[in-house]
């Protein structure tokens, strides 16, 4: 049995691989062997990486051993992001490939490989994006076809830069050759130049260093060390979701992403560009739950005013709120989970109960003493919640699973499902109550309910209440297992404490972990873990600082050695 | 009916470099000895009405009733197997996912987060499929989907089905102009009216491609961590079994003359993701099916018609509701539409049983040379449970299969050993047990 962490005993939580609330397991998320470790613990101080011997890397001192971070293979949105900004194409042609896979709760082709069916879809699809790309090299590095330069110094010049941005990385010497001749063939007996180009480029679409992000560092001298460019991509695909720009190459080139310092500004820099909103509302949308809002339904009887349009206007509205909050505003966790304003168009003005018209996103402060923060907003609130009624159930899943980084388990075989039938004269938290009476349901409820049920303010698209039929909304609950144990009064006390919770911070920072490796954590990662934290907290829980702080640790700079 | 090469190309958007390799389906060589075994595995999901569903009576003399879900499927009540009341597994979390990933593979899961992983064992059309002869079609299996990635919880685990092994889940197709290509270009035969220069071209510039991607990919393979490698082995193994039907020496063979062995015709422009267009797109993807088998592109085939947690949206039979958020609903209308929906894809069924009889294969028919399989990953919706599994069984699978009975088995038999009869039916009798958690052997009440 793993030793209780200080934090943690603190926090008067159950550590290992289960927590255990009033005799029901839930499950820590991140699989076997991956206990949760943060802690105020302390290689927050190691200096890494000033350098090192001439040609090297950055040493990883022992506490910065990282753990695993499988080869991944770009996801659908990274495949997308990174032709568009490869070849100027931007009509998203990896909608028709296999479904992404999840690891940690976030999209991250990293376990299965890919079958014939993919590697043929990969294949057509590069032999399409590469006809496009040629017959249209305006935006590419591609314009040079004779005579404008001679044909050789136009390969040299598209290997040279397309290719090192296609393969993010400079092609070797080796390489090089292999295309010339690829290019040779391509151009075929009937000298075809754009034939040629075309074979050149859509091989480079079907190369494993443009379909999957190799990691390989730079060996034994620099300690497992990445090589500047697998740098330049974890950040430029943690923080934006697609290829290094311009300057994160030159900065490879530079060989200048060696020191905390160096990856600082970069992150930064990428964070405060308006591609950095790819990856943010990526982020959030899979953390919430949001990125199938669009399949939605609600009972019109119930809903009448849940439109197309009034959903449409929620998911902007969410998106647009996260965005700002963590770019714009002050980026504070307790921003996230508090605001009373928000980014309203068109339905949403009568949702929300306050005047404005206008179909573009306008912040808005919201009625006060009715909101707190993205988990109030009308998106959430619609999402979690079933089609004719509230789900104090699914709201407070959410809440436990998403912010509390603890998984109640899924109910047994055979329990009854069935909804309670909406009755006007029995309020939703009544029509519940079984999960407290019934013993073989109210040890796992007990993990799930008392933190919906202060939700109940909300109807099941989102808008403010009082009324549950003809009865008050009673939204008041009590909450344990977790570090705010205690009364709540109701959704926006709730909120209010659990932004002060180190749990929920320990549970943001962890979020952002698995999104940034694209995996779940293993033992390996308690340095990183605390060190993120530890920034997370110096920053009084901004959530820049955080993702910067995560692309600084030892996790993001340097690899576990390779397994023989 | 036939669609033309123009129409080919007009409904696929293929590239120029593609529309060298359109060809007609090709026919079975005459020369071949009798006529193949087929297995098929048939899957709609989010659980039925379990009361509705089994026909009653006797063994050979039962009969459907009125109304019931399988009524629709009397007339070939000769070619029917209804195995009732067996027992079935499941495997680690998840409501849908631990029956999902467990429905062909009777397998335990490896871990995952946050509703378990991938299976641990192939799933049986695999199992078969490299229990064949190697060669004999040109794809070892299909898969074929309907609409597969729609929109629902845990996507990737709920859309597959089948697997290759363990972690090597295979995400079926289910676009079928993409299917089309795969069926009809994606192989070295007959081209009609292409210069033989022009597809020398297309497959040599194809050829430098696989050449260089699997060369790099065999020198990356020797540099990562060895828990990473079965992911680029993969891709070189796929790369290899796609260069060997892009690239084998052109046949020109003759126009196919068998009846069944037709492309269908394809409408084009269908909106892929719309819910109107799910009917139209399980037709379609029927029809491929059934050509492709019909003129032996493989004799294993899986044709998931829905997603386990299908928000398909049924509205041509009056259900508005998403199928999976209807699925959790019980009594009153609830009941009467699930039964609709049931009903519903069992007329498509009895469409799919027609099609197939009416495939002359010598004295018999391409159904009664096949060994089809439903079922759903639950068996009632809202109870996520999977015993007793909603299943039958179509064909005769070449004889082998003593068909026209309803067999009330019991809880002592198991879906896996089912799924190990058919292994047997295809000749593949190594197969004892199908997954970690099946039974060992097959059933001999099946068995002609």
């Amino acid at each position: 049995m793993r030793s209780l962490h200080p934090f943690w005993a603190a926090a008067g939580v159950a550590i290992g691989l289960t927590i255990i609330v009033a005799g029901c397991v839930g499950t820590v998320e991140g699989g076997p062997g991956s206990g949760r470790s943060f802690g105020n613990g302390g290689s927050g101080g190691s200096d890494v990486g000033t350098g090192g011997s001439a040609g090297g890397g950055p040493v990883a001192p022992a506490e910065d051993r990282p753990g695993r971070t499988p080869l991944r293979r770009l996801t659908r949105e990274q495949y997308n992001n990174t032709v568009r900004d490869l070849l100027g194409i931007g009509d998203a042609p990896a909608a028709s490939f296999g479904i992404d896979e999840q690891d940690g709760g976030f999209h991250s082709n990293s376990k299965a490989p890919v079958k014939e069916l993919q590697i043929e879809r990969y294949l057509q699809t590069a032999e399409e994006l590469a006809q496009k790309a040629v017959a249209n090299p305006g935006s590419l590095a591609l314009a040079c076809a004779p005579p404008r330069a001679s044909e050789s110094a136009c390969l040299d010049a598209v290997l040279r830069g397309f290719g090192k941005r296609a393969y993010r990385r400079p092609l070797t010497m080796a390489e090089s050759d292999r295309y010339r001749a690829i290019f040779a063939a391509g151009k075929g007996p009937a000298n075809d130049f754009a034939g040629g180009l075309t074979l050149v480029v859509s091989t480079m679409l079907q190369s494993p260093y443009f379909l999957y992000r190799p990691e390989l560092g730079l060996g034994a001298q620099g300690q497992h060390a990445l090589t500047p460019y697998e740098i330049a991509s974890r950040l430029s695909y943690f923080l934006q979701n697609t290829m290094p720009d311009d300057e994160l190459f030159a900065a490879a080139d530079a060989n200048e992403l060696r020191t905390k310092e160096q990856i600082t500004a970069q992150a930064r820099r990428l964070l405060a560009s308006a591609k950095a909103r790819d990856s943010i509302v990526s982020f959030y949308q899979q953390w919430l739950g949001l990125d199938d809002l669009v399949t939605v339904e609600k009972d019109p009887k119930a809903y009448p005013m849940f439109t197309p349009e009034l959903l449409a206007a929620m998911k902007d509205e969410v998106i647009e709120f996260v965005d700002q909050v963590t770019r714009q505003g002050d980026g504070k966790l307790s921003s996230l989970l508090g605001a009373q304003y928000s980014f309203l168009r068109g339905p949403l003005y009568q949702l929300y109960g306050v005047t404005g018209s206008g179909n573009t996103l306008k912040k808005t402060d919201l009625p006060a003493a009715q909101r707190a923060g993205v988990m109030t907003l009308a998106a959430v609130m619609a999402k979690h919640a079933h089609a004719d009624q509230t789900s104090p159930v699914g709201r407070g899943y959410l809440i436990s699973d998403k912010l509390l980084c603890v998984v109640p388990p899924p109910p047994p075989d055979g329990a009854d499902n069935d909804l309670p039938k909406v009755d006007p004269n029995v309020s939703t938290r009544v029509r519940f109550e079984q999960h407290r009476t019934k013993p073989e349901c109210a040890s796992c409820h007990a993990l799930m309910d008392p933190l919906g049920i202060p939700f109940e303010i909300y109807d099941g698209i989102g808008r403010y209440r009082t009324m549950d039929g003809n009865r008050p909304v009673d939204p008041s609950s009590t909450i344990s297992g977790t570090d705010r144990d205690g009364d709540v009064k109701d959704a926006l006390d709730l909120m209010a404490k659990l932004s002060g919770s180190r749990q929920v911070q320990a549970c943001v920072a962890t979020q952002w972990f698995r999104y940034a490796f694209g995996r779940g954590e293993t033992d390996d990662d308690k340095a990183t873990l605390d060190a993120a934290l530890e920034s997370f907290a110096r920053s009084e829980q901004s959530i820049p600082a955080l993702m910067v702080a995560i692309t600084t640790t030892g996790n993001f700079r340097f690899k576990k050695p390779v397994s023989p | 009916m036939r669609s033309s090469r123009r129409d080919f190309l007009g409904a696929l958007g293929v590239s120029a470099a593609l529309g060298p390799f359109v060809p007609f389906l090709n026919r079975r060589a005459e020369a071949q000895q009798g006529y193949p075994r087929r297995v098929v595995l048939l899957f709609t999901g989010c659980g039925s009405v379990p009361g509705a569903f089994w026909p009653t009576g006797g063994e050979t003399d039962f009969t459907f009733a009125p109304g019931s879900i399988t009524e629709p499927l009397a007339p070939y009540k000769s070619k029917l197997i209804f195995p009732k009341n067996i027992r079935r597994v499941k495997s680690g979390p998840g409501g849908h996912e631990s029956a999902t990933v467990c429905c062909w593979t009777a397998s335990s899961r490896n871990p995952g987060s946050p509703f378990g992983g991938y299976s641990k064992n192939p799933s049986i059309d695999q199992i078969i499929a490299k229990g064949l002869p190697a060669n004999q079609t040109t794809f070892p299996s299909l898969e074929f989907g309907v609409q597969h990635d729609g929109p629902g919880a845990n996507s990737r685990l709920l859309s597959v089905m089948c697997y290759a092994g363990s972690d090597q889940p295979i995400q079926p197709e289910s676009n079928p102009y993409k299917m089309f290509e795969r069926l009809m270009l994606g192989s070295a035969s007959a081209p009609t009216g292409i210069r033989p220069e022009d597809l020398e071209r297309v497959r040599a510039r194809r050829q430098s491609s696989i050449d260089l991607v699997r060369d790099e990919l065999r020198t990356l393979n020797m540099k990562i961590d060895h828990q990473d490698r079965q992911k680029l082995e993969q891709h070189v193994e796929g790369l290899s079994a796609i260069e060997k039907r892009l690239l084998q020496p052109v046949d020109p063979g003759a126009p196919p003359s068998a009846a069944g062995c037709a492309a269908p015709m394809i409408k084009q422009g269908i909106d892929l993701k719309a819910n109107e267009s799910y009917p139209e797109l399980l037709k379609i993807q029927t029809q491929l099916a059934i050509a492709a088998l019909a003129c032996d592109r493989t004799r294993v085939l899986s044709l998931a018609w829905s997603r386990a947690f299908s928000m398909v949206r049924h509205t041509w039979v009056g259900v508005s509701a998403g199928h999976h958020t209807l699925s959790h609903q019980n009594g009153g209308d609830s009941t009467r539409q699930k039964h609709a929906i049931e009903r519903w894809y069992m007329g498509h069924m009895a469409e799919l049983l027609k099609a197939m009889d009416s495939i002359q294969e010598g004295a018999s028919t391409l159904l009664d040379n096949t060994m089809l399989i439903y079922t759903n990953e639950l068996t009632e919706g809202a109870a996520h449970n999977v015993s007793p599994p909603i299943t039958f069984i179509a064909g005769r699978g070449g004889g082998k299969l003593k068909s026209g009975r309803l067999l009330d088995l019991g809880p002592n038999y198991d879906f896996s050993q089912v799924m190990c009869t058919a292994a047997h039916v295809m000749g593949v009798t190594s197969v004892t047990q199908v997954g970690d958690l099946g039974k060992p052997g097959d059933i001999p009440a099946l068995l002609a």
